[in-house]
């Protein structure tokens, strides 16, 4: 076998930051992102990889390993790395659409720009607290109810006898 | 504007000093040309100007809570005369002014504003999922 190491694809370990996602950090300013950044870029990569690849190579207890792929299979990998790149990116900018999130709140546009239930209790706290928020947009969190559109029906006016 | 709760109605929900399915709750024709609204700073019934109540209902019946969303019997002023009518009041009636919590304010309806003729006005609430309203 041809060994093309092009298509070689290393995804060496992130060093430095956690590679937990601390969504549940409650204080601005101690999220560390740049670990969840560097996966989603990595993912990224290897799904823009995938579409063109024809086998894959690693290594295993020192040997190399090589996976032969037909066009489908590279296309289907390529297919659930993007999707996995998507929410590992998610995750990396969760703070970012948190904070955009509490802005719609606070505007009174209670649409969420995630459905990571942690992200959205995270934007709703910071629409509620965020001190920069409160000074900028002013009067709380808008309610949320609805109305129903009821009728107001006028009677005939009374006759004179 | 639109229809709104007071500010001091959504706290009467949320203290508990409104129970919206067992208190006498009453609806209030208002002519916005005498009291303008203002949700936020409004909270008892006193704060609506007497000029600007064209009519007022009996309690309300047939109240539901059910999901969160208010509903009730239709209401039948009898009899209205008076000044046009921009919009809808509900309050929590205990017999006093100083302390008859306003609850919300309803100012898009089918029919508003209304001219009393004289005769019976009629207000149906939205049978749709929101019916009064959803908190």
């Amino acid at each position: 076998m041809i060994v093309d190491e092009r298509s070689t694809i290393n995804v060496a370990p992130v060093e430095g930051g956690r590679v937990g996602l601390r969504l549940s950090d409650k204080a601005r300013g101690l999220m560390d992102w740049s670990t969840a950044q560097a996966i989603a870029r990595e993912l990224r990569a290897l799904a823009g990889a995938a579409i063109g690849m024809v086998f894959y190579k690693f290594n295993l207890d020192g040997a190399p390993v090589y996976i032969d792929f037909d066009t489908a299979t590279a296309q289907a990998l390529a297919d659930a790395l993007y999707k996995v790149s998507l929410v590992a990116e998610e995750e990396a900018k969760a703070e970012r659409i948190a904070l955009d999130t509490a802005i719609l709140y606070r505007a009174g546009a209670p649409i969420g720009l995630s459905n990571h239930p942690v992200i959205i209790d995270e934007a709703r706290k910071e629409a509620a607290w965020n001190t920069e928020l409160r000074r900028c947009m002013p009067g709380g969190v808008k309610s949320e109810e609805t109305f129903g559109t009821p009728s107001v029906l006028l009677g005939p006016a009374p006759t004179i006898q | 504007m639109a229809n709104a709760l007071y500010d001091f109605g959504r706290e009467g929900f949320l203290d508990g000093s409104i129970d919206w399915d067992t208190n006498d709750t009453r609806v209030i024709l208002i002519d916005e040309a005498d009291d303008t609204v203002d949700l936020a700073a409004d909270d008892n019934l006193d704060d609506r100007a007497a000029g600007s109540r064209v009519a007022t209902s009996s309690a309300m019946g047939s109240k539901t809570v059910t999901a969160g969303v208010a509903d009730a019997a239709d209401v039948t002023l009898s009899a209205v005369t008076g000044d046009p009518s921009e919009s809808i009041d509900i309050y929590k009636h205990t017999g006093t002014e100083s302390t008859s919590r306003l609850i919300c304010n309803i100012d898009t309806a089918t029919g508003l504003p209304v001219t009393p003729n004289g005769g019976d006005i009629t207000i149906a609430w939205d049978s749709g999922a929101n019916k009064i309203f959803k908190l």
